[in-house]
């Protein structure tokens, strides 16, 4: 180190300042990181998941009766009506979308601005994005209508010359998600690779047959040599810098559906910036959710641990706040702008319209309970952060209602004026995309390791070059001595 | 107990604390620049800041009144930019960032400068309609729209909040110098904490008075156009260019020698990034803006751009476009501009004049519209818009130079600043 020749020395005492508590706790070796991930996948199935897996299909079951019983007799089983032409469907659509963004960020943003405490949680949170994107595009599909001609969607040429509206958000809508789908989903799968070669060679040990096919076929000849972990980081790299402007495009242009009309509440400019924060708000939200719950059933939490779900809930806070100051922000400028219509939206019917309820519920719940979170005490509790994540998605579910049907139920013209109400075809769909999601969840939590394993060793101590020169072995399980037991003290 | 910090007396409005030059540990970390590298700045922009108000205000009162808050406008958001670096790096506790962080303080200090240099602007609004907000301060007959901002588009709400931001930045970015100094005198492991606890303070503060801040001073300009996401495009621009300010602060340090070995390329690096993000950044809401103005079609908001569009405007718009983000964004793509001080410090003067153009064209347009609806001709660059600006910046670079002159330019006891001079080495 070169500053040594100009005896900068004083400055070194500085080096354990921020030592704060260790990524992984409770004194974990290489093999014991393994060995704790691994295990839940091939472990037999317990009962626990089969009852979470049974209630979730029960979702998938219902979502199927209403989406037959929709297709079958139309749109027209859904709540939407003139003038709330878009309700639940898109509702729902925006807030599935929005969850997925969490996922994203974790993978690809907090890899570019080097935050290690990342790799814990990205695995699952990008699993997360995946499914929550899956559900999400279920809404628009099936609120085209006719959706044996989905397809109609995708500028395919035809001999009948029929191109989609080029300059529709709707059209770049079909573009942003499947792009984000597409990208999160390589992005995820780049990062499995040298984890599910991890399976793989254990299954050879095990003497799986199928299971090692299965995942030696998935991992791709992975053989963790240094060409291959060099390709590996490059692309990891490029992914995560293209996913990164995709965390900002995919809701902004979700934001562009509403913002390019000219409805009052919905034509303003600052929707693109606000829906970002608003769907990095609930994704982590929906992270906390998850994780809560699966650290503990999987014994993770020397992984996943208290000072993660604590980061997590200021990224809660702090997005949270941003899009509680959006929402003053469009007060004032719907009193400054001087437009009556802009006002009556704002002043009229949110606050004080026939669901006023729900702007309220909205409003306390994104930024008021978020604030919370400025005291450790309670960024620090389980179960207050788990209450807290069931609550920001509540309030980030009545934001877009907020936005969709009361905009839509008041427009311009009085005589069009209208009461939105759901249908039970509604409520199926909407309780079924949360069993869809549930269950593909499960799926992953059963055959996929759910921790980033060679990601999270990356970040031990035992990951500097230098470790083994004062510390004793080499990183290997010694087969006489399984250390696992440790990591249950 | 705190040991207070030494008072500068009567420059204390230059810079809130004596001179602490003393407290630097090392050679590396004291400023050598020499007193010609702020007094140059001052001199040059004193005289072309004179000769704008004899050539400028004498002939065209109104026009110079702009070129004026244009200026002024510039130093605000540089250090508004250099406020939020402070505080966001506190915040995320970052390592890397110690070793630029004293750059960003001392701009961050400016404030009661900065309330002082926006004085000739409040005069203006007091005294005659030949200022830039003569169209809420001396409304038209019968002009409804801005009638019904009275409440709050009114000369003494204004002062009042004149007041409050300047009062608010001046707290906090006062507050950080000082504990930063203070660090330097008198070691003291809380002060970390303390920095993080202003910081966590300031970042609401600072959102809520930036965007309002930029509403007022910006975009009431012209009363009647409104925008939601203007607050979140003024610092877009903000933060751009303090990012600018600092790598070329440090490029022009490292060739006195300071700082040598301590700033790396990685250091470079990083901030090169940040360029590059915000030059994205800035792009996106810019972009937004306009898309949503343009699709909507709604006459009372595409008047503003319409505005930007013609006369030769429309030049203006184009430029912003090329050049505040497609050349530099292919530019500050590779990893090779972003690692060299030189290149950092091209861009950086780049973004300095971008940002000026950016703000010229949010402000300018407003007079020279009028100019035309009279009957009369405006051009889009007056000869006495870029003396003004650049000599109001000159005079600014200056103060903060001779403000880094008096301390130790790196924050010699902070208790990550190994961790930031390894950082450059690995």
């Amino acid at each position: 180190m070169q500053a040594h020749t100009k005896d900068l020395s004083f400055t070194a005492h500085a080096g354990s300042y921020d030592e704060q508590a260790p990524l992984v706790q409770g004194g974990l070796t290489f093999h014991d990181v393994t060995e704790m991930v691994s295990v839940h996948t091939e472990k037999k199935t317990p009962l626990g998941w089969w009852v979470a897996f049974g209630v979730a299909n029960l979702g998938v079951l219902i979502f199927l009766v209403s989406l037959t019983y929709q297709i079958y007799n139309g749109i027209g089983t859904w709540g939407n009506n003139v003038p709330v032409g878009w309700a639940w469907d898109i509702v729902n659509f925006v807030w599935w979308v929005g969850i997925g963004h969490a996922g994203t960020l974790i993978s690809a943003v907090l890899f570019l601005f080097r935050q290690r405490w990342r790799t814990s949680i990205n695995r699952a949170a990008e699993a997360m994005t995946i499914f929550a994107v899956i559900c999400a595009l279920l809404f628009p599909t099936f609120h085209v209508g006719r959706v044996w001609v989905v397809y109609w969607l995708l500028p395919i040429p035809n001999q009948m010359e029929m191109w989609p509206q080029f300059k529709s958000p709707l059209l770049w809508d079909v573009f942003a998600v499947s792009s984000y789908f597409i990208i999160s989903l390589t992005f995820w799968y780049i990062g499995l690779i040298p984890d599910l070669a991890t399976l793989r060679d254990r299954a050879v040990e095990q003497g799986k047959k199928l299971r090692a096919t299965i995942y030696g076929a998935l991992a791709m000849g992975w053989t963790g040599g240094n060409r291959a972990w060099r390709n590996y980081e490059k692309a990891y790299l490029l992914l995560a810098g293209l996913a990164t402007p995709l965390v900002l495009s995919v809701h902004s242009v979700v934001s562009f559906d509403f913002a390019v009309s000219i409805i009052p509440g919905w034509h303003t400019t600052i929707f693109p910036p606000y829906f970002v924060a608003g769907a990095i708000f609930s994704g982590f939200a929906m992270v906390i959710t998850l994780l809560v719950v699966a650290r503990k059933v999987y014994g993770l939490e020397n992984l996943i641990t208290l000072d993660h779900l604590e980061k997590m809930n200021i990224v809660i806070l702090v997005t949270g706040t941003i899009v509680g100051f959006a929402y003053i922000t469009e007060f004032f400028i719907a009193w400054y702008s001087g437009s009556v219509y802009e006002k009556y939206q704002f002043f009229n019917v949110r606050m004080r319209g026939p669901f006023w309820w729900a702007y309220w519920t909205m409003f306390a719940c994104n930024l008021f309970f978020p604030q919370f979170f400025w005291m450790k005490r309670f960024r620090r509790s389980i179960p207050f952060m788990f209450v807290a994540s069931l609550v920001v998605n509540t309030g980030m579910w009545f934001e877009r209602f907020v936005i969709t049907v009361l905009s839509l139920h008041r427009d311009y013209l009085p005589s069009s004026w209208g009461y939105y109400q759901p249908t039970m075809v509604d409520v199926g769909f909407y309780v079924g995309s949360l069993g869809i999601f549930f269950t593909l969840f499960l799926l992953f939590l059963r055959w996929l390791p759910m921790v980033a394993i060679a990601e999270v060793k990356g970040v031990m101590p035992e990951a500097d070059p230098h470790f083994y020169h004062h510390h004793e072995g080499d990183g290997h399980a010694s087969h006489d001595a399984p250390q696992l037991a440790r990591a249950h003290d | 107990m705190e040991t207070p910090l030494r008072s500068s007396g009567p420059f204390w409005l230059l810079d809130p604390v004596g001179n602490t030059a003393e407290t630097a540990r090392h050679d590396v970390f004291r400023y050598a620049g020499g007193a010609r590298a702020w007094q140059l700045p001052m001199v040059f922009g004193g005289v072309l800041l004179v000769a704008s108000v004899l050539g400028g205000f004498t002939t065209d009162p109104t026009r110079f009144m702009n070129a004026y808050l244009i200026g002024w406008v510039f130093c605000i958001a540089l250090a508004l930019g250099a406020l939020f670096f402070v505080m966001v790096h506190h915040l995320v506790r970052s390592h890397w960032v110690v070793v630029v962080r004293r750059i960003a303080e001392v701009t961050a200090a400016s404030f009661p400068l900065l309330a002082v240099m926006g004085l000739p602007v409040v005069i203006s609004m007091l005294t005659s309609d030949h200022n830039p907000f003569h169209h809420w301060t001396h409304p038209h007959e019968g002009d409804a729209l801005v009638e019904a901002k009275d409440v709050y588009l009114n000369v003494p709400m204004f002062l009042i909040r004149y007041v409050v931001y300047f009062g608010v930045w001046s707290l906090l970015g006062t507050k950080l110098y000082r504990l930063s100094l203070q660090q330097d005198a008198h070691p003291d492991e809380r002060i970390p904490a303390k920095q993080r606890w202003w910081s966590a303070l300031g970042v609401p503060l600072f959102a809520v008075t930036a965007a309002f801040a930029a509403f007022d001073f910006v975009m009431s300009v012209d009363p009647h156009w409104f925008s939601t996401i203007f607050g979140v495009y003024f610092f877009a621009g903000s933060y751009w260019t303090f990012v600018a300010f600092l790598a070329f602060t440090l490029a022009w340090l490292r060739r006195t020698g300071n700082l040598d070995e301590v700033v790396s390329a990685n250091h470079y690096l990083d901030l090169g990034r940040w360029m590059l993000g915000f030059t994205v950044f800035w792009a996106y809401i810019a972009f937004s803006q306009y898309m949503l103005i343009w699709y909507g079609n709604l006459k009372e908001e595409t008047i503003w751009f319409t505005h930007r569009m013609e006369h030769g405007w429309q030049y203006h718009s184009a430029a912003l476009l090329v050049l505040h983000f497609i050349v530099p964004f292919f530019f500050l793509l590779f990893q090779g501009p972003k690692k060299n001080p030189k290149w950092l410090a091209f861009w950086a003067v780049w973004f300095f004049v971008m940002e000026w153009v950016d703000l010229h064209w949010l402000i300018m347009p407003v007079y020279t519209t009028d100019v035309v609806s009279a009957g009369g001709h405006a051009s889009t660059m007056g000869w006495m818009d870029a003396p003004t600006g650049l000599g109001l910046f000159l005079l600014f670079a200056g103060t903060i130079y001779w403000r880094l002159s008096r301390h130790p330019i790196v924050p010699v006891n902070d208790p990550r600043l190994g961790a930031s001079i390894r950082y450059g080495h690995v």
